[in-house]
């Protein structure tokens, strides 16, 4: 790794017309460490990563410095050059084409044949096999990379970060698609890098993986840094009250436990091929917990009830005026409203205005019956009504979605719902990428929304959430209904129980 | 974060028609003229509904090369049913206008239902429904006397203004209304900026992008079997041949989007298609060679396309954090 290599930010502050992002941000990271760079959405941490990117240029006097030697970077390619290399969230591949063409794809034209136009092919593998043995990968370089899974994606994209030359290099949250296992294979890897003297940083929501993989950690708010801590001089609660500046409290509503009639009954729900035979109830006002471990079919459940995966047996039941009644689908979808899991391929419309996402499930509501009229200004005010109930952070209502940070696109989604004011809501993972503060919000907006007789059914793989936010947990193993669990006996053997026995009993 | 940044990219459009007008004004011969600018837009009235209806196409993010040629064959068919049938005008303009609701309607079959590509469906329909055309009119020009009276009318108050003309301009000004103020023209924009989002919160874009698809049909009727038969007074097999492109050049340039969600029918595409038909018309009134005139719409696709990637950069890109 030739001379010491070491990053160094000094004094970096920027202005974007309106908000301070970042102000006077200092620090130094070191070689062989991972450095965690914490902070709730808008603390300025996406603003620092694309000043090291190129993608933004800090502010007249603001400085970085690379092994001691001050650098510009005044755009993404003059990053990759100073060897300034990030790995993303959204793992970016070319599914069709071969592991090395994916690991070398940057930069094809080296890779010719002397005098021609012809790839070498021998060469390429070759060179792309030694960045997967650096991490002691046994990807085979010549398969195609729609047979792999995203984890080893992941190792793909870091490969290729590599291949460029990448010293410096940035993982923003990276396990937010990774299932527990890849998600281990890939510590492994960012330890084997560690170990080979790469500055390594690390971005995640999820406070767990900071500890577990950062050797210390910044800590970012309002775009300042407020701590720089060694991973064992602080703990969680520390921690959290650093990013939101307060300590955070326990909930205000104390859920009481009568709850009200039966509103809404699933009866051997089948897939094609997940769910099985699953059955369950919901009761009005009630916050109903589904809890399995990635690929249990948590999902699928979700949309083989509400018609968007193929139902092949069972039927719904649904009370109207106290009674239960068998309910189509399509009827059913009426009724209710689904958050789903991956807000931004299917939740929202990103290149619309906050008030149009809103409005958007229940735009007859604003509109005249027959000729379905508009009434736009209607639709202002509740958009900025709502906006506020959920306290969404935004400049005005015509502001476009895309422009918003993840908890506050969260809240857009909420509020639209809330619109609609269904009976019941299905919420896949309704807080994941989301920071504490939001992630608290958002808890208390279901509470009070349940007090008010709306009933919800979640699924989240985050145990400590699905405990405090849930009455009654059901858990599921392989598409099948295998425990129910009461509020009062919550814990974590008690929920695993079920899986358990179905795994011994294999 | 200023609370009205007037978007220069909107008005980009404006500037360009006043640009072709000015120049030709000064370099042309009575250009600047009412008489000269109504006969141009009224010459152009059915490229101009044409490119409204592939608008509606083109904001639930379907490429509809097809237009023209439903158009073609609504004309055809409403003129030889004047021409051969002697029938009263209304019911052949009502048997065009069917034929192009039908017509739109078979394109959504295809598209939504079996879900084939819409670009090649529709370019497919082009060629089917053009030699249809041939085939009922022999491929000879019929010339239809009947609907005289219709293309002469004009309002001396006005200038002179074709009642065509006023009509032209009261169907835009109900499909802008349509798109903005109702539910469906919202449900149109949110269904071309995601499909996906769209299905999930309970809107059902197949049936969006069927309506949008008859509504297309309806509008190229509309365009073929009146202001096609009854400005031009007959049928050639040429007729409106070429339009689909104009049509969709014309809605890029004023603004909207190939990729779904985004534009209007006024200023966008109908500013867009005055683009289109001032200059054409302002070089043939400065006697410029008639083969410079396509080179130069070319160029001028050219920089609406450029545009557009600037602003739909603008719109993906920039993401605050």
């Amino acid at each position: 790794m030739g001379e010491q290599l070491s990053l160094e930010f000094k004094n970096i502050s920027k202005t974007f017309p309106g908000v301070k992002a970042l102000s006077n941000v200092s620090f130094k990271a070191q070689p062989g460490k991972v450095c965690g760079l914490v902070g709730v959405n808008g603390a300025g941490k996406s603003t620092l990563m694309n000043i090291l990117g190129g993608i933004h240029q800090p502010d007249e006097g603001g400085e970085i410095l690379i092994s001691g030697q001050r650098v510009v970077i005044e755009d993404p390619k003059a990053a990759t050059r100073n060897g300034i290399a990030f790995i993303q969230q959204e793992v970016q591949a070319f599914d069709t084409m071969t592991v090395y063409e994916n690991i070398l794809a940057s930069d094809l034209d080296k890779w010719c044949k002397k005098k021609s136009l012809i790839l070498d092919r021998s060469a390429m593998k070759a060179e792309a096999q030694k960045y997967l043995d650096a991490m002691d990968s046994r990807i085979d370089v010549e398969t195609p990379v729609y047979t792999l899974t995203v984890g080893d994606k992941q190792i793909i994209q870091i490969a290729r970060a590599l291949s460029q030359g990448g010293r410096i290099l940035l993982f923003d949250e990276p396990t937010a698609s990774l299932s527990d296992h890849e998600v281990a294979m890939l510590f492994e890897v960012i330890r084997k890098l560690k170990a080979q003297g790469y500055i390594i940083f690390y971005i995640s929501h999820f406070l767990d993986e900071i500890f577990e993989m950062c050797d210390n950690i910044v800590v970012l708010r309002d775009g300042r840094v407020v701590g720089e801590a060694g991973i064992s001089d602080i703990n969680k609660e520390k921690l959290v009250e650093m990013m939101l500046g307060y300590q955070l409290e326990g909930s205000a509503h104390t859920r009481k436990t009568e709850l009200g009639d039966v509103i809404f009954q699933a009866e051997h729900i089948s897939g094609e091929k997940l769910p099985k035979d699953f059955s369950f109830a919901l009761h009005k006002g009630e916050i109903l917990g589904v809890w399995g471990l990635l690929g249990s079919g948590r999902s699928e459940l979700f949309n083989t009830i509400l018609g968007i995966d193929k139902m092949v047996e069972g039927k719904l039941l649904f009370s109207r005026n106290g009674t239960l009644a068998e309910i189509t689908q399509g009827e059913f979808y009426k009724h209710i409203g689904y958050l789903t899991e991956g807000r931004h391929y299917d939740g929202l419309f990103l290149n619309m205005p906050i008030g149009q996402n809103i409005t958007s499930s229940n735009l007859d509501e604003f509109s005249t019956r027959g000729l379905g009229i508009l009434n736009t200004a209607k639709e202002h005010e509740e958009a900025r009504r709502l906006m506020k109930e959920v306290n969404v952070k935004a400049v005005d209502e015509n502001m476009k979605v895309s422009k918003l940070s993840g908890g506050n696109q969260q809240k857009v989604i909420i509020a639209k719902w809330f619109l609609k004011d269904p009976e019941i809501l299905f919420m896949d993972e309704p807080t994941k990428g989301v920071d504490v503060g939001a992630k608290n919000e958002i808890k208390e907006l279901i509470f009070q929304k349940a007090e008010n007789g709306t009933s919800f059914v979640v699924i989240s793989s985050e145990l400590e959430e699905i405990m405090s936010l849930c009455d009654r947990i059901i858990v599921i193993y392989e598409g099948r209904l295998v425990g129910e669990v009461e509020k009062a006996d919550f814990s974590k053997e008690n929920l695993m129980k079920g899986i358990v026995s179905q795994e011994e009993g294999r | 974060m200023n609370k009205k940044k007037i978007d220069v990219y909107s008005l980009s459009s404006y500037f360009v028609l006043l640009a072709i007008l000015i120049v030709f004004g000064i370099g042309g011969n009575n250009f600047l003229t009412l008489k000269s600018l109504y006969a141009t837009m009224n010459n152009g009235s059915a490229q101009i509904l044409i490119a409204c209806a592939a608008t509606f196409g083109l904001l639930v993010g379907i490429i509809d090369l097809s237009v023209a040629a439903i158009g073609y064959l609504s004309g055809v068919v409403a003129g030889m049913l004047l021409h051969l049938y002697n029938v009263p005008y209304p019911v052949a303009f009502a048997a065009g206008v069917a034929v192009g609701v039908f017509l739109g309607w078979v394109n959504s079959l295809l598209i939504v239902k079996f879900k084939m590509n819409g670009m090649l469906v529709t370019f497919g329909m082009m060629l089917v429904l053009r030699a249809f055309g041939r085939l009922f009119t022999n491929d000879k020009t019929i010339t239809i006397d009947n609907v005289k009276p219709m293309r002469q009318a004009r309002i001396a108050a006005l200038g002179g203004l074709q009642v065509s003309l006023i009509i032209l301009v009261l169907i835009i000004v109900i499909l802008q209304l349509v798109l903005t103020y109702t539910a469906f023209g919202r449900k149109l924009l949110l269904v071309g900026c995601d499909e996906n989002v769209a299905n999930r919160i309970g809107i059902n874009s197949d049936k969006i992008k069927t309506q949008a698809l008859m509504l297309e049909g309806l509008l190229c009727g509309i365009a073929g079997s009146f202001f096609w038969i009854v400005v031009q007074g007959s049928i050639v097999t040429s007729g409106l041949n070429g339009y689909e492109f104009l049509a969709i050049a014309g809605a890029v340039l004023g603004g909207v989007s190939l990729l779904g969600g985004r534009g209007t029918i006024f200023p966008g595409a109908v500013i867009g298609s005055l683009i289109l038909l001032y200059l054409a018309s302002g070089m043939a009134n400065m006697g410029i060679d008639l083969f410079v005139t396509p080179f130069v719409r070319g160029i001028i696709i050219f920089i609406a396309m450029y545009v557009d990637a600037l602003r739909t950069r603008k719109i993906m890109g920039n993401r605050m954090s």
